[in-house]
């Protein structure tokens, strides 16, 4: 530029700061827009849907009490039995009450109430009792059983009797060819094959048993699967050997939260007894012993004894006919009240860490109304059994549990959209990129016309001042 | 007008059913195993599996042999009949035959086909049955038919399948159990279900309300024509057996040989038959119920038929609902193979005129060839094991064949009426143990008898080209031996998006068009629902015995299918279900007459105890399944939606930027908007607007570079 502009120079400059002043205000205005707006917005758009879950308690009073253990339990029962031996003088002598001391000394040495896993029902409180009888091969005999009799006469009483705790259905089935996976060895000892205490574990063929038959073995129903092992020709009398050596009384064993197996030898193990191919059936004599032993292994599911223990000190009172006796319904109720108030809560804390660890799982309001329901049920339950009232207890308990269970195996959590955060971005670049292109480049020229603009000045300053020295 | 489109013999039901019956009281459970082996043109060999369990309708719910599965998908979903097909292949309905004993049991759409008859008391809850039960078999056969609870899936049958209900089977355990006096009753129903036309049962079970839904039963029909058949359907299949592959005739199913076979087909139908009071009742009250629908077009009046049908039944839904429940149950599962008899068998000539080596192609297969595997023994559970081989008398019982090998001895000869069929019977249960047993039957290729085939042949086929139109043709060719007036009746499935129009139906004869009303006996077209319903075509046609070919048209539109409609694969193109052709004029049956054997060892001469016997004489529906249709659709580019979000995305930025640049331009090239507009002094506008116009990018680098040259003046002169 000549000299001779620089009077218009100067007056562009001074315009120039007015429009330098207008367009940083534009960017302004549109970065503050972009910011303050377009990004709330976009993010708020594209944001699933989660409801605010309530913040989990986790005290240590939240935590299952231990209000219900059995021992005190036991204790109820045995001052009640007590009071009942003693009505007529109120006060319970001396004596008494020591060996009450005693007993309870020995009661708690001798059992261990907690059962070591999660009780044998499913969440909602039903179970089925799968009863198959396992036919090694047919080709030796074939036996069948009048399952049908068993069921009205033991097990209709027993469900009855359990029904405050768990809900147990009875089915039953004879399968063929199921032979076990386990080669018995022949002890000339014993006369008989035995199967290790070792290869137990091997004993249940899986492969061979198709034990799974129930159209209700789907979903999160509970199956418990009790068989009746008929050995082949080839491996009769078959006995189980304990780890001391000896034989195993039962010729039973349980697995835990799967059931159990019983052997039963038929009578005569010759296959010359059994010319008459035809099926013959187990007599109602042995049966009920082999269903007594199935009934003990139940019980040792649910965390009883198999049999009732009688010992100097301690003698409770025998489960009788019905498989269960009433002190031990109540004790597994009561149970069965902690654990469902603590599978709850840990259900309950499972979903929040899954939410929190997830971000873009969605999480619908009935959820979180599940959730809230779940949390005041377990208070209540809790509530409840600090007040001593157990069957309120034991039904907040359940509704505590179904609310958790229920919140947690949400369909709508099942089917989370996978998504993740890149992809969130990386959809919305084309749009993003120009955009930003376009303000950063303006952005950038505001601050060069704005560095210039001071350059500038002080070039004509700095010219001004020069003048006025020359002049 | 509405002539019974079918016969029901129900004289030969009983005789049928009475050798049906295995079982010899209703509280048992009985099992029998069958093995037919016939040959077929060509080098093959046709086997067909046959077991049938039975629960007596007196059985408790804890059962010795019958499959708990079962009994508790029936208790469950309160089924009356269903029938799950698991196909591989197709049915060579010339050379293999269509219309005669095994033929119409063996023959099933490639894929899976399943219909049901479910007890419900309203449509919606039949649809609702019809979802889980999918489900549940879907579990139990390892199988997606699952896929079939899609209610766009869906189809009611209206014509074709509800005779079927109605024929003879479901009676299969009623008849037996009930008095024979209660033939007629069971006639009447069988015109309720069977001969009644769709829009008369459907006002039927409207007027009758929830009783006459759960007495006749809601029909389902759907077929997946893609599913793959492998051996995972197979293995729950043998489970339900009770010696299921470990001993018996199932010991045969190598699967290698099974699956390396031309056809393959794996069958289950399971009837459950209600207590007979409440079958005589059904019977009763819905015969009377449709009478006067099943006359020429009387209106249908509800005053006698469905109310009079409610009120008689005083026992009221509860009753009959539970007498269903403890009544019993026929399951029957079929396997049928087609094999490809070894290397050594020859093929000289198939044409019998040439005669070329006659002899030299005539040899034994043996079971042992063919399987590879030797049959040990028979189930031991099972109360009849027999194994039946199929051939010409002259080729028994003339010189080539020598059943010394033959370990155990035929026992009875069948003969088949009217046809040169010999039928041997081994018994497994008398077979001499400890030797390996086999059966053979003399193969000649050359000179297999032509199998007794369907009125016409049938094949369908699309027309059109393009994604946007296409046509259905449907041609039905006479063939030898097909001669005289036939019905024909055709049900075809088309999803929605096939979109038939049926104002195009076309029907020619012999090359003449001719009006489609005319032949058209019955008719029941329902159109389909977008994502809700299948059309359902059936009709039943006359054709003249004079007519040798008859083509059946229509045209369509194909329908778009959104993007996540489409199957992985959606450039394949969609599967259309196998039409079905039914003969309702022929008769499958074949009744088998014992014409010789060893009339020692007190066994009836009769059917009884002989299912699979029983089951080909029966009056078998001929059906022909035509193949299924591939139909290519237009398929979307699947990355549409990105690209979508991008094409929106950048006219978006477009209009942003050029927007965005214009205010700030604007503002740099009119510095007069806030200078006095008309000042003299002001900048050169043009000089100005060039300098605006430069790109952005060139200023911006025009602007860094002076701005560099200054820093650099700046720096040196200070």
């Amino acid at each position: 530029m000549d000299a001779g502009g620089a009077k218009s120079r100067n007056d562009a400059i001074s315009a120039e700061d007015m429009t330098r002043d207008s367009g940083r205000l534009v960017v302004a205005f549109i970065v503050a827009i972009g910011l303050f707006s377009g990004l709330p917005v976009w993010w708020k758009t594209t944001e699933v849907h989660r409801a605010p879950l309530p913040k989990l308690n986790l005290e240590p009073s939240h935590n299952p009490l231990p209000v219900h253990s059995p021992v005190i339990v036991s204790l109820v029962l045995l001052l009640s039995s007590t009071n009942g031996v003693n009505e007529e003088d109120r006060r319970p002598p001396s004596r008494m009450l020591e060996k009450l001391q005693q007993s309870l000394s020995g009661l708690s040495k001798e059992r261990s109430w907690r059962p070591s896993g999660p009780m044998p029902f499913a969440a909602d409180g039903s179970a089925l009792l799968s009863f198959s009888l396992l036919n090694a091969d047919p080709a030796d005999w074939v036996f069948d059983w009048d399952f049908a009799s068993a069921e009205e006469h033991i097990f209709a009483p027993l469900v009855q009797a359990i029904s405050p705790v768990a809900e147990l259905a009875v089915e039953s089935q004879v399968l063929y060819y199921a032979r076990s996976q386990v080669r018995p060895t022949w002890d000339p000892q014993h006369q008989a094959y035995i199967v290790p205490h070792s290869d137990l574990p091997f004993f249940v063929n899986s492969h061979e048993w198709h034990l799974d038959t129930s159209v209700a073995s789907a979903g999160r129903s509970k199956l418990l699967h009790f068989a009746v092992y008929v050995p082949a020709a080839d491996e009769c009398p078959l006995h189980f050997k304990l780890p001391n050596g000896k034989l195993s009384p039962t010729d039973g064993f349980t697995v835990p939260s799967w059931g159990g197996v019983v052997v039963w030898n038929p009578p005569q193990c010759s296959r010359n007894a059994s010319s008459d191919t035809g099926p013959r059936t187990i007599p109602s004599s042995e049966l009920r012993r082999i269903l007594a032993i199935q009934i003990g292994q139940l019980r040792t599911l649910f965390g009883l004894s198999a049999t009732p223990k009688r010992s100097a000190e301690v003698q409770t009172l025998s489960p009788g006919p019905k498989g269960f006796a009433g002190w031990e319904v109540a004790a597994l109720l009561r149970t069965r009240s902690s654990d469902d108030t603590r599978e709850a809560l840990s259900t309950l804390r499972s979903l929040s860490t899954l939410v929190s660890a997830l971000s873009n799982m969605v999480v619908h309001d009935s959820i979180a109304d599940q959730v809230t329901r779940a949390l005041a049920a377990a208070g209540e339950a809790q509530t409840a059994m600090l007040a001593g009232s157990y069957e309120a207890a034991a039904s907040a308990a359940r509704n505590a549990r179904a609310q958790a269970e229920s919140a947690f195996f949400h369909p709508t959590l099942m089917s989370l959209l996978y998504f993740p955060s890149e992809h969130h971005m990386a959809i919305y670049m084309p749009l993003f990129l120009p955009v930003l292109v376009n303000v950063c480049a303006a952005v950038c020229r505001e601050a060069l016309r704005w560095g210039r603009g001071r350059c500038r000045r002080r070039l004509s300053e700095t010219l001004s001042r020069f003048k006025r020295n020359q002049l | 007008m509405f002539a019974p489109p079918f016969h029901f013999h129900w004289r030969l039901v009983y005789v049928v059913l009475s050798a049906f019956v295995i079982c010899a009281s209703t509280a048992h459970e009985c099992f029998s195993e069958e093995l037919l082996v016939r040959p077929l043109p060509g080098g093959k060999v046709l086997i067909h599996f046959h077991f049938v369990s039975q629960l007596g309708s007196g059985a408790n719910r804890h059962h010795k042999l019958f499959s708990k599965a079962v009994d508790q998908l029936v208790r469950k979903f309160s089924l009356q009949e269903l029938e799950l097909s698991f196909t591989q292949g197709r049915w060579d309905y010339t050379r293999w035959g269509a219309a005669e004993g095994i033929a119409p049991l063996a023959a099933k759409p490639p894929g899976v086909e399943l219909w049901s008859r479910l007890s419900a008391e309203s449509e919606a809850e039949a649809d609702a049955t019809w979802r889980n039960l999918t489900h549940a078999l879907s579990g139990i056969f390892c199988a997606s038919v699952k896929a079939l609870a899609d209610p766009a899936t869906k189809v009611v049958p209206i014509l074709s399948f509800q005779k079927k209900g109605a024929d003879w089977r479901t009676h299969l355990l009623a008849a037996a159990t009930r008095a024979p006096s209660e033939g007629e009753k069971g006639d009447a129903e069988n015109e309720c279900g069977g001969t009644a036309a769709g829009r008369t049962l459907e006002t039927c079970s409207l007027g009758a309300g929830n009783k006459e839904g759960i007495r006749l039963g809601h029909t389902r029909y759907g077929a997946l024509p893609r599913e793959a058949v492998c051996t995972e359907n197979l293995t729950p299949w043998l489970k339900l057996l009770p010696c299921r592959d470990k001993a018996g005739l199932a010991t045969l199913l190598e699967r290698r040989r099974v699956y390396g076979g031309s056809y393959h087909a794996l069958q289950v139908h399971i009837w459950a038959g209600g207590a007979p009071a409440a079958d005589v009742r059904t019977a009763s009250a819905s015969g009377s119920c449709l009478e006067p629908a099943t006359g020429a077009g009387r209106e249908w009046s509800g005053d006698r038929g469905c109310e009079g049908a409610s009120s008689g039944d005083v026992g009221g839904r509860g009753d009959d609902v539970s007498a269903r429940a403890r009544g019993g149950i026929v399951l029957e599962q079929t396997l049928t193979l087609v094999l490809d008899v070894g290397e050594g068998v020859g093929i000289p000539n198939e044409n019998p005129a040439g005669g070329v080596g006659h002899m030299a192609s005539k040899q034994a297969v043996s079971l042992a060839d063919v399987f590879g595997r030797e049959l040990t023994g028979s189930c031991p559970l099972a109360d009849v094991s027999r194994i039946y081989t199929e051939g010409r008398r002259v080729d028994y019982f003339g010189e080539g064949f020598s059943g010394a090998s033959v370990n155990p001895q035929p026992k009875w000869v069948w003969s088949a009426e009217g046809r040169s069929k010999t039928l041997l019977e081994y018994d497994l249960k008398r077979a001499t143990l400890g030797q390996p047993l086999n059966v053979s039957l003399p193969y000649d290729g050359a000179n297999q008898p032509a199998a007794e085939r369907a009125p016409f042949e049938v094949s369908r086929f699309v027309t059109g080209h393009g994604l946007e139109r296409g046509g259905i043709r449907l041609e039905l060719t006479r063939l030898a031996g097909g001669e005289g007036k036939t019905v024909v009746r055709y049900f075809q499935l088309l999803p929605w998006f096939i979109r038939v129009y049926f104002h195009t139906l076309r029907l020619e004869m012999d090359g003449r068009h001719v009006a489609l009303s005319d032949w058209t006996e019955r008719a029941s077209l329902v159109p389909a629902k977008d994502r809700e319903r299948q059309a359902v075509m059936e009709l039943e046609l006359r054709i003249p015995a004079d007519v040798k070919r008859v083509v059946l048209s229509m045209e369509f539109d194909k329908g778009y299918l959104r993007i996540e409609e489409h199957p992985p694969d959606g450039d394949r193109g969609f599967d259309l279900p196998s039409a079905i052709v039914t003969f309702p004029s022929v008769s499958g049956g074949v009744a088998y007459r014992m014409s010789d054997g060893d009339s020692t060892g007190g066994d009836s001469r009769g059917l009884e105890g002989r299912p699979l016997l029983a089951r080909m004489q029966a009056d078998l529906p001929v059906r022909v399944y035509t193949s299924g249709l591939l139909i290519p659709l237009a398929t979307p580019d699947f990355s549409m939606p990105y690209n979508v979000v991008t094409l929106t995305s950048t006219v978006i930025a477009m209009i942003f930027s050029s927007l965005f640049n214009t205010l700030l331009q604007r503002e740099a090239g009119k510095p007069a908007g806030n200078a006095a507009p008309d000042d003299p002094m002001g900048r050169d506008p043009i000089g100005e607007k060039q300098r605006t116009r430069s790109l952005p990018i060139a200023t911006l680098w025009k602007t860094f570079a002076r701005l560099w040259n200054m820093w650099v003046d700046l720096t040196v002169n200070s």
